[in-house]
């Protein structure tokens, strides 16, 4: 779970008064990173020379080969389906879940500690549990991706919801509004920038509960493909495979901090 | 009722369930022992010192130092970034979104470069667990007052001064947020790697119990991991909520 500082109070934009970030800027800004890594990962792999080390060119040409591969292609699609239909179950669930737990300060109470607790620790080990009751295949994986990414999302939901001004609910109540115009005036500009950042950080633990799970005991997904290559040490093609895991998860984790970062200017401008 | 009791009641509840639904036939005793079997086992565990020597040392051990080395390293790469803005506007937006991306794919990588065994077992951890330091301390370091920062100045305190005199006590408090943090994703990433593909640990021992079909060894294990998971998590809670009294008092 980790926030940074609002952007407007970043030390290098002090003394200036905030301004919108410039879109072209910040992408430019963005591709820096990756460019150093690449560069660097480049320059390693050549001084090193060794077998086992791969080269960028090598991960790139091995994820080009895979990318061939009908079973690679049938294993992504299937790991996307299954990212998405597990998140889109945490998400609303876990919001549910945790808007009528936060609408009550002494439930909120009750289930605080062990929401907590369950989602402190390591999950991983329940997988076992998992495949003994839902089997080998895609409910046991979705099952599980769906547990790792329902924790955080309902906590974050009850917190918010908490803290939501609960005069504003009774104002509701006098004024007699239909619920549809509640939820656009009220609670969604309360409850949208935490739903936005709680889907995010659901996002990274969904697609790692799902990966995991792949690596353990699945009979593909992109996470088996990867477990695949490790016995015959096909280095370039576990290079090239985690290259592009990275940037699947990129794209999504990207444009949800983007829309975070927007969400929370527009219902939430402090 | 106060909430207290009622979170009480629940865990109560619940392990009742446990222990009387394999008991009373609703669920099938070889995939859900009842609870009390289940405790047995991770007793006999326990009291089991090659249990001890091949898979809760190592995975304590893990913990431990990924644990070490991302507080650590994680603090000063914060210093660094919060220190000189324009690395920290470069890699600003991928330390948010580092928690989107499962580092763990990283694992199989660092496994056919290093081997089986210890080493890249704490990478990953250490790699999981750092980013959450590295952003609450910028976010603590954020939060230092700007009057306090020219006391420094005004002062002359040199670098070294001023970090472990000013900015660090000023941070604490998020800064302590963030090795909670840390604690918990070493722990899960130490884990999550034995479970995968270890020859040691407690992790390993669980994936091997269960498929070796010891269920009841399995859920033992997994107990333990649980318990191991509260206690490493709420001492660590405590010990610094004392000592965050201790500096802002």
């Amino acid at each position: 779970m980790s926030t940074s500082a609002p952007i407007r109070n970043s030390p290098h934009l002090a003394g200036r008064s905030w301004k919108a970030p410039r879109p072209l800027a910040q992408m430019g800004t963005l591709v820096v990173l990756p460019v150093i890594i690449f560069i660097v990962w480049a320059i390693v792999a050549t001084v090193v020379d060794s077998l086992v080390f791969p080269h960028p060119g090598q991960a790139l040409a091995g994820l080009w080969l895979d990318l061939q591969r009908e079973s690679y292609r049938s294993s992504i699609l299937s790991t996307v389906t299954l990212l998405l239909i597990g998140w889109a179950l945490a998400a609303v669930i876990g919001t549910l879940v945790g808007f009528g737990l936060g609408l009550s300060q002494f439930w909120s109470a009750v289930f605080a500690t062990p929401l907590f607790a369950l989602y402190s620790i390591p999950k991983v080990t329940l997988y076992p549990v998992f495949l003994i009751f839902l089997g080998i295949g895609e409910e046991s994986s979705v099952a599980f991706a769906f547990f790792h990414g329902v924790f955080p999302m309902a906590l974050l939901v009850m917190a918010a919801t908490a803290a939501m001004d609960k005069n504003l609910l009774k104002l509701a109540d006098v004024l007699v509004m239909p619920w549809h115009v509640k939820l656009r005036k009220i609670l969604i500009p309360a409850l949208l920038p935490t739903i936005v950042t709680a889907l995010r950080i659901a996002f990274g633990l969904t697609l790692m509960g799902l990966i995991l799970a792949g690596m353990f005991s699945a009979t593909s997904g992109l996470g088996h493909e990867l477990v695949n290559n490790i016995a015959f040490v096909r280095i370039d093609r576990i290079a090239g495979q985690v290259l592009f895991i990275v940037i699947l998860a990129i794209i999504p984790g990207l444009t949800l901090r983007w829309l975070e970062t927007r969400v929370t200017l527009r219902y939430q401008p402090e | 009722m106060s909430p207290r009791g009622w979170t009480i009641a629940l865990v109560v509840l619940f392990a009742l369930a446990l222990e009387l639904s394999p008991r009373l036939g609703l669920v099938d005793s070889f995939s859900l022992p009842p609870l009390s079997n289940m405790l047995v086992h991770a007793w006999q565990l326990l009291i089991d010192p090659q249990f001890w020597a091949r898979d809760l040392a190592p995975s304590l051990l893990a913990v431990a130092m990924s644990f070490a080395i991302a507080a650590v390293g994680g603090v000063l790469i914060g210093l660094v970034l919060w220190r000189f803005p324009l690395a920290r506007r470069v890699v600003e937006p991928w330390l948010a979104t580092y928690y989107a991306i499962p580092t763990f794919a990283l694992f199989p990588l660092l496994v056919v470069l290093l081997g089986v065994g210890f080493v890249p077992i704490v990478m990953l951890a250490t790699l999981l667990a750092i980013v959450a330091v590295i952003t609450s301390t910028m976010d603590g370091l954020d939060s230092t007052p700007r009057t306090i920062l020219r006391l420094a100045e005004s002062l002359r305190l040199s670098p070294f001064r001023r970090t472990m005199k000013i900015l660090l006590p000023s941070a604490t408090v998020q800064i302590n947020v963030g090795l909670r943090l840390a604690l918990s994703y070493s722990l899960i990433g130490v884990l999550a790697s034995e479970f995968v593909l270890s020859t040691s640990g407690l992790g390993h021992f669980i994936s091997r119990a269960y498929n070796d079909f010891a269920i009841a060894d399995m859920y033992g294990a997994i107990l333990l991991v649980f318990l191991l998971a509260l206690i490493v998590n709420s001492v660590f809670g405590s010990l610094l909520n004392r000592r965050a009294r201790r500096v802002s008092a």
